[in-house]
């Protein structure tokens, strides 16, 4: 361990949030470094099979489940760029209903005209826009089973300007098509003299009377494991919506971290149709529906081989024989927007791992009974043959009358498999000092020079894809840190 | 001698007091033997002694002891360095021949110093190291004393009651330490750094790193399958050292009953851990004679036999100790002062290791049978097959480990009663059923009615069958025409310009026309 290390601006972890911080304020001229766990990768590590994306991309190789009466599957990206290396760059804007919600409740002051200037420019360096190239079969029928519904499907825009549709987004993009953060915006911090080191885990934070003083990191050279430590003046703790939290708690910092997590809990259907879907080779289905937002959203989901096989396993050992129609198989999901709680806590044994526990609500379970009556409606409408949604022992739905029995019943929950990659708020910012682990600019209560800048600083559940929100927050609080 | 190596006057004091109560205990502990023998019948009991073969054989069996102490040294730093068997086996001996020369069970430092100084792990890893192993030796002592006394009906002075007692306190809590460290690192570490972290950086980086060597020193036993291995050398050392023992029962005249000497081996290994003179003269005979006396055996006679068992114990491993010190020149202060010299450099010397570099555990019979299971077979081939599922187990064993320990724990329960459960069914194990005989079995607890079956199930399925379906030949026939995972560089050349393209294509239009209508 050396004392030689000390650095102006801190940021831990190189997300959504981390990479935002690190780039604006190493563009002012802050000396900033930037600490990431996971690795550095080129883009010849992109787009490998599933097994070795995740033993490179995920945090502990996607295996973070998140506990609760009904478990869910959760991963989140542990490499330089964070989870947006393993996203699908769906993007966006925080809708002002939460806003104004967030405004009311928790105290965060960011409103849709301050937090405008902040979207315009991340949705530039990100390329984020609307698909140039034609709608493949799995999102044209999405469309059209949305309009024989008399439903409105949007396409979302996303933030790989140039995709290829090489149906990779979350194994890393191969093209570089898909802005990550390593593409985008952290090129850029280097160029302005930030300083990221990957393979980095930061495993307490240094702090006396208010102050942090440092952070002590777990680090590999040589093949060997060994501490370090470094100095600060300014932390920023950006390490995603269950590390940040744990992380805090690892360091003695309690108030309000950790105990009100939540997640956009989702149901995947996998439907068969008529015609070849290109699923494989194309990118995922493009649309949402939002008519019914809030509480639920509809819309296309990732496809392989392998994530088809694990949504049929709930029909396994019969539902084995749909799998020979994968050609004509696309996957969707059913969304909601999470109104259970949860909580994320250090485990005690073994190495530093993070529990993660959300426990779905009766208002959830009502929205994925619905979700799942109205998606299923639009898949048939849209010509499917067959759909397998991920509950044990329930389909294949095959008519419109099979699907409406869950507009009125709810799904039993012991059955359902649900999954996860939006989580947020275990750490809510805002004024209101009673609700809150952060103020209304990030700052940790209590703490004079500890930030917080992901996901977990989301007072509650946006019911949309969280990275613009995020970096959108991120760069508010960069802001008023700078110009404090 | 630089200012740091000078011993300091207190010190030296505390040295010689050590060694002064040290000496007066084994002085004690000669009397307490002797008081009630003749030096003429002590006499005549060693020169009736008959020590061929058995002075011999009884050395024999405790040199293999050390053999296998070496192994066990060998498997415990095998997660951090590289050591030979016979270099451990050094190290192990050094310490023992260290302790038989000088008081004050130095031969623990010696012993850390000659590992610090073999394999590069830090001297406090290597102390570490030595507490476990006597946590290990003190839990097997006791467990092999019980068995003794167990076996040898009426046999049950209070003088052991109350050393078992002891016994059993000590190495509980020792035993409480070792788990904790075992398996809660990360606190303890966290807790060290919390402590000191307002005392001085100097101070809490020290503290930091020491227990931080100190954890690793007993992390292999953490891994998993590594625990029992290292508890059976552990029995295996001291059953060879019982050899030991029950060799020399014979060249006294006395039978050679296994449990006497398991009696006699453990107690008196108990007793040395009193604080006495080089070599445990004093104690070891004492308490030697003493567990004799509890079988019947006389006074004189027992404490010949001490005084052999001793010869056997303390020549050998001196002579190897000291052909050890000369063979490798080893120099215990320089070990510990060139690791405090080699502390690590800063975090920004130089690169680090990319994460997850370190080699993927291995799959096991049982967790291929359990995805040959999990894995309805279909219609694909039976060369696909025999190629994807070993891939499949591999990564699932892979995954399996990366969840959180007290998942990871839940999760081994449960395989735990699901093997009991298919032995019960079958009477054989799950790798020995047919494959048809395994789907039917597997899926039922899988696909099956009883949901909390189906989540312990559910973490090896979804990996099975992700990376199953995923292998490139089944992969293909699934999918037939969809190209393989891209292997090579094809960028879009718009992803080098970095955000410049987003000025053209992120139109203000395309933007309102998402939050605005519908697109037609
Ligand atoms: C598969 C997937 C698909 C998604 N799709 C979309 C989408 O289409 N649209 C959308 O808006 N959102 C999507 N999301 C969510 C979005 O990516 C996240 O909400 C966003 O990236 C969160 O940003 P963050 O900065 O909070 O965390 P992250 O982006 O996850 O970054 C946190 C970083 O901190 C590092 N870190 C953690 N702990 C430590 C430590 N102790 N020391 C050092 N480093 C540490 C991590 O390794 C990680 O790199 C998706 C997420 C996933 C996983």
């Amino acid at each position: 361990m050396t004392d030689i290390d000390q650095v102006e601006v801190l940021v831990i972890g190189s997300g959504a949030g981390g990479s935002v911080v690190a780039h604006e304020l190493a563009s002012r001229g802050y000396q900033v470094v930037v600490l990431e766990e996971g690795g550095a990768f080129e883009f010849e590590a992109y787009g490998q099979p599933a097994p070795e994306a995740m033993r490179r991309l995920y945090r502990r190789r996607g295996m973070t489940p998140v506990m609760g009466r009904v478990p869910i599957g959760y991963v989140e990206g542990c490499c330089v760029g964070g989870s947006t290396e393993i996203n699908s760059g769906f993007w966006h804007r925080t809708p002002p209903e939460a806003l104004l919600r967030w405004k009311s409740r928790y105290g965060l002051g960011a409103t849709e005209q301050e937090l405008a200037p902040h979207f315009d420019w991340a949705e530039e360096m990100l390329g984020v826009g609307l698909s140039q190239a034609p709608w493949p079969p799995s999102t044209r029928t999405f469309d059209e089973g949305a309009r024989a519904l008399g439903l409105g499907a949007f396409e979302v825009p996303r933030a790989a300007p140039g995709c290829q549709g090489t149906n990779s987004c979350g194994y890393g993009c191969p093209t570089g098509a898909k802005r990550g953060m390593s593409r985008s915006l952290l090129p850029r911090a280097v160029a302005s003299g930030a300083r990221i080191v990957s393979g980095a885990r930061v495993v307490r934070l240094l702090h006396a009377r208010g102050r942090v003083s440092g952070a002590l990191i777990r680090a590999r050279r040589g093949g060997e494991e060994r501490l370090f430590r470094i100095r600060a003046e300014h932390v920023f703790v950006c390490c995603g919506p269950t590390e940040t939290p744990s992380l805090l708690l690892r360091s003695g910092v309690r108030y309000h971290v950790g105990g009100t997590l939540r997640v956009h809990p989702y149901l995947k259907v996998a439907a068969t149709f008529s015609d070849p879907m290109r699923s494989e080779t194309s990118v995922l289905p493009l649309l949402q529906v939002r008519e019914f937002w809030p509480e639920l959203s509809l819309g296309g989901s990732f496809f392989g081989a392998g994530q088809l096989a694990m949504t049929l396993s709930d029909h396994f050992p019969e539902g084995r024989a749909a799998l020979s129609d994968a050609p004509r198989m696309a996957q969707y999901y059913v969304g909601v927007r999470g109104t259970g709680r949860g909580w994320v806590r250090p485990t005690a044994l073994g190495d530093d791992a993070t529990l993660v526990r959300y426990d779905l609500s009766d208002a959830d379970l009502r929205a994925l009974s619905v979700g799942l009556a109205r998606l299923s409606q639009l898949l048939l409408r849209a010509g499917a043959e067959a759909l397998y949604p991920s509950v044990w022992g329930l389909g294949p739905i095959r008519s419109e009358e099979q699907a409406a029995r869950w507009l009125t019943e709810a799904l039993p929950k012991g059955a359902l498999s649900l999954v996860t990659v939006h989580a947020f708020s275990s750490c809510p910012a805002g004024d209101h000092r009673a609700l809150t682990a952060a103020d209304d600019e990030g700052r940790v209560w209590g703490f004079e020079n500890l930030r917080l800048a992901d996901a977990s600083v989301l007072p509650d559940s946006p019911g949309v894809n969280p990275q613009g929100t995020v970096m959108a927050l991120a760069r508010r609080t960069a802001r008023a840190f700078a110009e404090r | 001698m630089t200012k740091a190596e000078a011993p300091t006057h207190g010190s030296a004091l505390a040295r010689g007091l050590t060694l002064l109560l040290g000496l007066a205990s084994s002085a004690g502990f000669l009397y307490l033997a002797s008081r009630r023998i003749t030096l003429s019948e002590l006499e005549r009991t060693l020169r009736e002694a008959q020590l061929w073969p058995w002075l011999p054989l009884a050395v024999l069996c405790y040199l293999t002891g050390h053999l296998v102490r070496g192994l066990r040294c060998q498997r415990l730093v095998s997660g951090e360095a590289r050591l030979s068997w016979i270099t451990a086996t050094h190290v192990v001996v050094l310490g023992y021949a260290v302790n038989n020369l000088l008081p004050a069970r130095l031969g623990e430092l010696a012993r850390a110093g000659m590992l610090a100084e073999r394999s590069g792990l830090p001297f406090v890893q290597g102390l570490s190291l030595t507490f476990l192993e006597r946590v290990l030796d003190g839990v097997v002592m006791l467990g092999l004393l019980l068995l003794a006394l167990a076996t040898l009906p009426g046999v049950r002075p209070e003088w052991l009651e109350a050393t078992i007692g002891l016994g059993a306190a000590l190495f509980t809590t020792a035993l409480g330490v070792v788990l904790a460290a075992v398996l809660a690192p990360s606190l303890i570490l966290r807790w060290t750094s919390r402590l000191t972290q307002n005392v001085s950086a100097r101070i809490h980086d020290a503290a930091v790193r020491q227990v931080d060597s100190a954890l690793c020193g007993v992390a292999h036993l953490g891994q998993p399958g590594a625990a029992l291995p290292i508890l059976g050398l552990s029995v295996l050392t001291w059953l060879c050292e019982a050899g030991l023992f029950l060799c020399l029962l014979p060249a006294l005249g006395m039978a050679p009953d296994p449990r006497v000497a398991l009696l006699a081996m453990t107690v008196t290994n108990l007793g040395i851990l009193v604080p006495s003179s080089p070599g445990f003269i004093g104690p070891f005979h004492y308490f030697c004679m003493q567990a004799l006396a509890a079988v019947g055996v006389a006074e004189a006679r027992g404490l010949s036999y001490a005084a052999l068992v001793h010869v056997g114990f303390y020549v050998p491993i001196t002579l190897w100790g000291l052909g050890i010190l000369f063979g490798y020149g080893v120099q215990l202060s320089q070990a510990v002062r060139d690791q405090r010299r080699a502390l690590p450099g800063g975090l920004f010397d130089g690169p680090l290791d990319a994460p997850g570099s370190q080699p993927d555990p291995e799959s096991t019979p049982t967790l291929l049978a359990l995805c040959d299971g999990l894995i309805p077979h279909g219609t694909e081939g039976d060369a696909a097959r025999a190629e994807a599922l070993p891939s499949a187990a591999r990564f699932t064993a892979a995954q399996l480990s990366a969840l959180p320990l007290r998942l990871r724990i839940l999760f081994a329960l449960g395989l735990g009663g699901f093997r009991v459960l298919t032995w019960l069914r079958f009477g054989r194990p799950l790798t020995r059923l047919t494959s048809a005989q395994r789907a039917r079995w597997v899926g039922g607890f899988a696909y099956g009615r009883v949901g909390l079956f189906r989540q312990l199930m559910r973490a090896p399925r979804a990996t099975a069958v992700l990376a199953y379906y995923e292998h490139p030949r089944l992969r293909a026939e699934l999918l037939p025409g969809a190209p393989a995972r891209p292997t090579e560089r094809i960028i879009s050349s718009e992803s080098l310009t970095q955000g410049r393209v987003a000025t053209e294509r992120n139109s203000s239009e395309s933007l309102t026309r998402d939050r605005g209508g519908q697109r037609d």
